[in-house]
């Protein structure tokens, strides 16, 4: 009977060991995780979060609603394909 | 006669010790959550990436055109300034939150090149994805492509929600560019649902617990190791989709994907929590959990007992708690689901995972030989979220007591 109860003791004793083995690597796999985020975070902003979840994700603004109005024109020739490049007089010809 | 307040005070001195301590615990968690919510928001929110100029080679510089969108001009030599091509932001939800991506598109209607800029995915897993250079897999493709996984692209083995979630969001970006810089029309098709093998392997594995949990059900032990191995095999080692903290963190953040592309977390998540807010039973870890199954498998082969310290046993159930309470802070916090996912079971059902979750499986899988489920029992974050809902559920009854059913008795 006494023996049964050692047994039993030494396997308390055992799993205890085990499983704050087990509990301190989980704590270092979480302080790892969260300095690696805090690394790669550029700078803590104070603005509002964007909440993910939608396909256009940028939330239409009264800019964006008719934003071909709001574009400020260039008076520039305008490239088709990186290589050709079309002169907008000779296209009015 | 008994006045109320004669039965108040009997109750509460009925009340044990640990039932207090645990109501206390519940409200100081609530409020714990809470808090971490408002700082992840306003700390750790999410900024419009800037325009990246490598993404639409020769720019020389960018112009915003509305936020999330930009134009790549290149300054010429004579003062005048050529569009290049446009950039557009975009997101889609993934495995453990949103990935956000920047694409670049040319004036022809070619994809110039594509940056994941922000992702909250399990690291071991998203290091598949830039292993691979799936992004490199979109460049000169037309922006009106369809997209989609298994025809024009193929998905990262082992990372397919996350390449699902990428392709998704260059969709997004490409389409919208296309209308609105290129002025071509997209045939924008709806999303197809995705329901298959695991979506239809969990409903079978919810309708077997319901039946098996009946108390006179006959088959009750056949039924139960039917549904574990089914769980095992097809939940864990096939679809590697077994229920973890990452899925409680993405609820608490709002970041729900869409339900065409992800039934089963639908259907796990909200089945589970239905299960046992409803009907105070957890169908899920004593029938199909996969990792569960994977313990007792062992333990029927190495005559496992249970045990439980009988000195540390308060110690080790609270510590348990603490752990899946600091987890889901942690993820709370820093806009990360995924992060504080200490589970192993992506270690064991897809062999991939940090080094210390490798020793802390082995250690784990070692003693289930021995000890019945170790991990369940000690360390697993679902275990005192269940039983959170099981204590609050509880104390709403007491405050509003109602007819008491069948189905109101825990298992």
């Amino acid at each position: 009977m006494a023996s049964k109860k050692n047994k039993n003791r030494y396997a308390d004793i055992v799993v205890l060991i085990l499983v704050s083995l087990c509990i301190a690597l989980i704590g270092i796999y979480q302080i790892q995780g969260a300095v690696s985020v805090l690394i790669t975070q550029p700078e803590p902003t104070l603005t509002r979060a964007i909440r993910p979840g939608s396909s256009g994700f940028v939330p239409p603004t009264r800019e964006s609603e008719d934003f071909v109005g709001t574009l400020i024109p260039i008076p520039t020739v305008v490239t088709l394909t990186p290589e050709v490049t079309v002169d907008p007089e000779q296209e009015d010809n | 006669m008994i006045t109320s307040e004669q039965i108040k005070t009997t109750n509460s001195a009925k009340k044990p010790r640990t039932d207090v301590w645990e109501r206390r615990f519940a409200i100081g968690a609530i409020l714990l959550i809470v808090a971490a919510w408002i700082i992840g928001n306003y700390a750790f929110a999410v900024e419009i990436p800037s325009c990246d100029l490598e993404l639409l080679p020769g720019t020389t510089s960018c112009r915003t055109i509305e936020p999330g969108m930009y134009e790549g001009i290149r300054e010429e030599q004579d003062g005048s300034q050529t569009v290049i091509g446009w950039e557009r932001v975009a997101d889609a939800p993934g495995y453990a939150g949103s990935v956000q991506v920047l694409v670049g598109v040319n004036p022809a209607g070619q994809i110039t090149g594509v940056k994941v800029v922000n992702q909250t995915e399990t690291p071991s897993f998203y290091a598949r994805i830039e292993d691979t250079e799936f992004t490199g897999n979109f460049a000169n493709m037309v922006v009106t492509s369809p997209f989609q996984i298994g025809e024009d692209i193929d998905a990262v083995s082992r990372a397919t929600i996350t390449s699902r979630a990428i392709t998704q969001a260059v969709q997004a970006a490409s389409y919208t560019l296309a209308e609105q810089r290129l002025g071509l029309q997209v045939a924008r098709e709806q999303k197809p649902i995705i329901f298959g093998l695991p979506e239809i392997t969990l409903i079978a594995l919810y309708a077997a617990a319901y039946i098996g949990h009946r108390r006179n059900f006959k088959h009750k032990k056949l039924v139960r190791w039917a549904t574990m191995i089914t769980g095992m095999v097809i939940l864990g080692f096939v679809s590697n989709g077994p229920l973890t903290i990452a899925h409680f963190n993405s609820l608490l953040m709002g970041f729900w994907p869409d339900w065409q592309s992800n039934l089963y977390w639908f259907l796990l998540l909200g089945g589970i929590l239905f299960v046992v807010t409803a009907d105070n039973k957890n169908p899920y870890c004593q029938w199909f959990c996969p990792f569960g199954a994977a313990q007792e498998c062992l333990g029927a082969l190495g005559r496992a007992k249970y045990i439980h310290p009988q000195r540390g046993r308060t110690a080790l159930k609270w510590i348990q708690r603490i752990l899946a309470l600091s987890a889901i802070m942690l993820a709370l916090v820093l806009r990360n689901p995924g992060i504080s996912s200490y589970e192993v079971f992506g270690t064991l059902f897809a062999f991939n995972g940090a080094s210390v979750q490798w020793v802390v499986l082995v250690i784990i899988l070692l003693m289930s030989m021995f000890i019945r489920r170790p991990w369940c029992n000690f360390l697993c974050p679902i275990d005192p979220i269940v039983d959170f809902i099981h204590a609050v559920r509880r104390w709403i009854k007491e405050l509003w007591p109602v007819r008491k059913t069948k189905t109101d008795m825990p298992i």
